[in-house]
């Protein structure tokens, strides 16, 4: 059992520790998505209205 | 009989005069008698953080992956303009408590495995770290 315990708690921390990373840069691209998301919405709030 | 810690008991021993030899082995065998039990507990202790860690290993990293594929779902409908910028606010603000949610998993699995990396060392010692610790659960000597 020496040893194996070590082992099996580092690699799920390693394993968590990736997708939780993996997670993170989605997160900062989806914040990126909504700041553009955000400007378009913009910028269509102030076009003027009437025109096609 | 005195209740001591491993430490405090070898030293005793070491330092004893006059100890005939029958003497000497029977607090010997009382030592490492002790060892064995500070060693059983130890690793007991270890054992039960690696079952904490692996009751919520899953969970956590179901949620984390659940997670990260929202984020592409989320950056995929804000792309293409199928939800509003209060929409995708709201659902990226549910997401990042969530991401924290599951990331705690990551620092007791850290924790544990520290707890864990000591016991595995020395379990004697850690075991009889605990007891110098709490005087209460120190093993009796008959010296």
């Amino acid at each position: 059992m020496t040893g194996q315990r070590t082992k099996y708690l580092t690699t799920t921390r390693d394993t968590l520790s990736r997708v939780a990373d993996e997670a993170q840069a989605k997160g900062l691209a989806a914040e990126d998505a909504l700041a553009a998301l955000e400007d378009r919405e913009s910028r269509r709030a102030t076009r003027p209205q009437g025109r096609s | 009989m005195a209740q001591r810690t491993i430490a405090d008991a070898t030293f005793a021993l070491e330092t004893a005069a006059g100890l005939s030899d029958a003497d000497r082995r029977t607090a010997q065998g009382e030592i490492e008698e002790a060892k064995r039990l500070a060693a059983t507990s130890a690793n007991e202790l270890a054992d039960a953080r690696v079952v904490e860690v692996a009751e919520l290993r899953d969970e956590a990293l179901r949620e984390l992956c659940d997670v990260r594929d929202a984020y592409a779902e989320l950056i995929n409908a804000a792309e293409i303009g199928r939800i509003t910028a209060a929409e995708c606010d709201r659902a990226l603000n549910d997401l990042r408590a969530r991401q924290r949610t599951a990331e705690r998993t990551i620092s007791r699995t850290s924790e544990a495995l520290t707890f864990v990396e000591a016991v595995e060392a020395d379990p004697v010692a850690y075991g009889d770290a605990i007891c110098a610790k709490y005087p209460l659960i120190r093993p009796t000597f008959s010296f």
